[in-house]
């Protein structure tokens, strides 16, 4: 494993992150959720739709700090999120989308590279409304690696791919982490992508959303689909609540 | 088809007007050929020339001033209430005011200048474009700009490749409507205070009653800012818009 010494990156306590809705009526999102995020892990969100997973994710990438609570950093890091939605810019092509987000260190060969391992290089001279959904959200997780992150973000990326490709994405991302030293979060409601992907799987109530349980994932519990079916099977049968989709 | 009625059209009322010209025959009603030998009259004298000349680089002039400042304070009202609150009862103010009463006072207090005769047009066009910028800037794509932030885009870059390819349909509109109006503003300005350009021209002929020459000048600047539509305005458009197409 890559583990030299287990250091934390990041200490989170929200006590309270409620929304305000556009008719005046709040949501209470998070509550008392807390977690610990060790350098270089592999930390699963795993809960169902609602119940506050994108908004602890947005308030680890900075993108919010109206909540109440604490976050500390043990250095900055650096972001590259791949969002729920694609969110391209669709008057720029493939290419501009990821050479925008990329590090100044990513080459002209690096790009290459990579298109070719997310099955774009025909695509990179189109532009984002050309591209089908599953095609969107490989170039949104293209732009993610490209920006060479330390801290990579993923909310339900692999939704609504098909499932070689999904597969094959995931297959990635597991690549790029154990290569690299990067931290990993991602959001699914998806067992098996938990279980392939994740060391740690944290398990929300529903909302207002507090991390309830953790599931630590070891290296043989990947190893074969049976044994990915009983990890789902045990969580379903000690928290029904989080699979009612 | 589609191109043989507008030019149906345009040959009809040629005829019509032929015809009327003729039977009315009267120097006040000229007709295609007397309006023709005009534009070839002014032309060769040099005349046409240097005059629309002026007055396109009056627009011209004006309307950049007004575009570039009414992006801004559009830009700005739609970002900020404070600052939306601070100009909006100002706005509502010089988009009612008249045209006219704008020229006269920059004539009054500015003098019959080249400065005060293009202040007056742009006072006259900014309310519009602050106005049309205002909506752009509201109806921004928050998340888009999230996913900047979260990359790191610095300013620039957000503005070039987020804010402003959104903005694009509106400064096209406000632009648009911005070229009709700013000339016929221009022309006003030049009939009430300037010695050159296509409404002094225009003001000339009047005191003549010279309407062929009146609607030579006319036509002939009319002809100018189709060019300019068909030349630099739709091309534009078209590069500016190619992401939309539909895919192949
Ligand atoms: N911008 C917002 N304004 C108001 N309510 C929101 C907003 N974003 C999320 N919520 C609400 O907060 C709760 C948690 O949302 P979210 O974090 O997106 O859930 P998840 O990602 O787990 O599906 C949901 O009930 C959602 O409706
Ligand atoms: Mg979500």
């Amino acid at each position: 494993m890559q583990h030299v010494g287990v250091q934390s990156l990041l200490k989170v306590h929200i006590k309270n992150k409620t929304y305000l809705g556009a008719n005046g009526v709040e949501t209470q999102a998070l509550k008392d959720a807390e977690l610990t995020l060790t350098e270089n892990s592999f930390t699963v969100f795993f809960g169902p739709s609602g119940c506050g997973k994108s908004t602890l994710l947005r308030i680890l990438a900075g993108l919010d700090s109206d909540y109440e609570g604490e976050v500390h950093w043990a250095h900055p890091p650096k972001v590259g999120m791949v969002f729920q939605e694609p969110r391209l810019l669709p008057w720029r092509t493939v290419k501009e989308n990821i050479l925008l987000s990329a590090d100044p260190t990513f080459s002209e060969q690096d790009f290459s590279q990579l298109v070719e391992v997310m099955g774009l290089t025909e695509m990179v001279s189109h532009f984002p409304g050309e591209l089908s959904l599953g095609l969107s959200r490989r170039v949104a997780i293209a732009r993610a690696f490209a920006s060479k992150p330390n801290l990579l973000l993923l909310d339900e990326p692999f939704v609504s791919l098909d499932a070689p490709t999904a597969a094959r994405l995931r297959q990635l991302v597991r690549t790029l982490w154990v290569d690299n030293p990067i931290t990993a979060v991602m959001v699914t409601h998806d067992m098996r992508e938990a279980v392939e992907l994740g060391e740690e799987v944290l398990l929300f109530t529903a909302r207002p959303g507090s991390i309830h349980d953790r599931l630590t994932i070891l290296p043989t519990d990947r190893t074969s689909e049976a044994t990915i079916e009983a990890k789902r099977s045990e969580v379903k049968s000690l928290y029904p609540h989080l699979f009612e989709t | 088809m589609r191109f043989l009625y507008p030019l149906f059209s345009i040959v009809g009322f040629i005829l019509l007007w032929t015809i009327a010209a003729f039977l009315i025959a009267d120097p006040l009603l000229p007709g295609p050929v007397e309006v023709c030998s005009a534009i070839y009259r002014e032309i060769s004298s040099g005349a046409l020339w240097h005059h629309l000349f002026i007055t396109l680089w009056r627009v011209l002039a004006s309307f950049i001033m007004a575009m570039v400042i009414g992006i801004g304070i559009g830009l700005a009202m739609g970002r900020s209430h404070m600052i939306n609150g601070l100009f909006d009862p100002w706005l509502v103010f010089f988009l009612n005011i008249p045209a006219l009463v704008v020229i006269f006072l920059c004539y009054i207090w500015g003098g019959l200048t080249e400065a005060a005769a293009i202040i007056a047009v742009v006072i006259n066009k900014v309310p519009n474009v602050a106005v049309t910028l205002r909506e752009g800037t509201r109806s921004l794509n928050y998340e888009l700009e999230e996913m900047g932030q979260s990359f790191r885009y610095t300013q620039w870059q957000k503005f070039q490749h987020i804010i402003l390819p959104q903005l694009q349909p509106f400064i096209v509109a406000a632009g648009r409507s911005g070229l009709s109006l700013i000339w016929k503003i221009v022309l006003v300005v030049e009939f009430i205070g300037r010695s050159d350009g296509v409404g002094f021209q225009l003001h000339t002929y009047f005191q003549l009653f010279d309407v062929a020459a009146i609607l030579a000048y006319s036509l002939a600047f009319i002809a100018v800012m189709l060019l300019i539509e068909i030349l630099i305005v739709q091309p534009w458009e078209r590069y500016a818009t190619r992401w939309r197409a539909e895919p192949a």
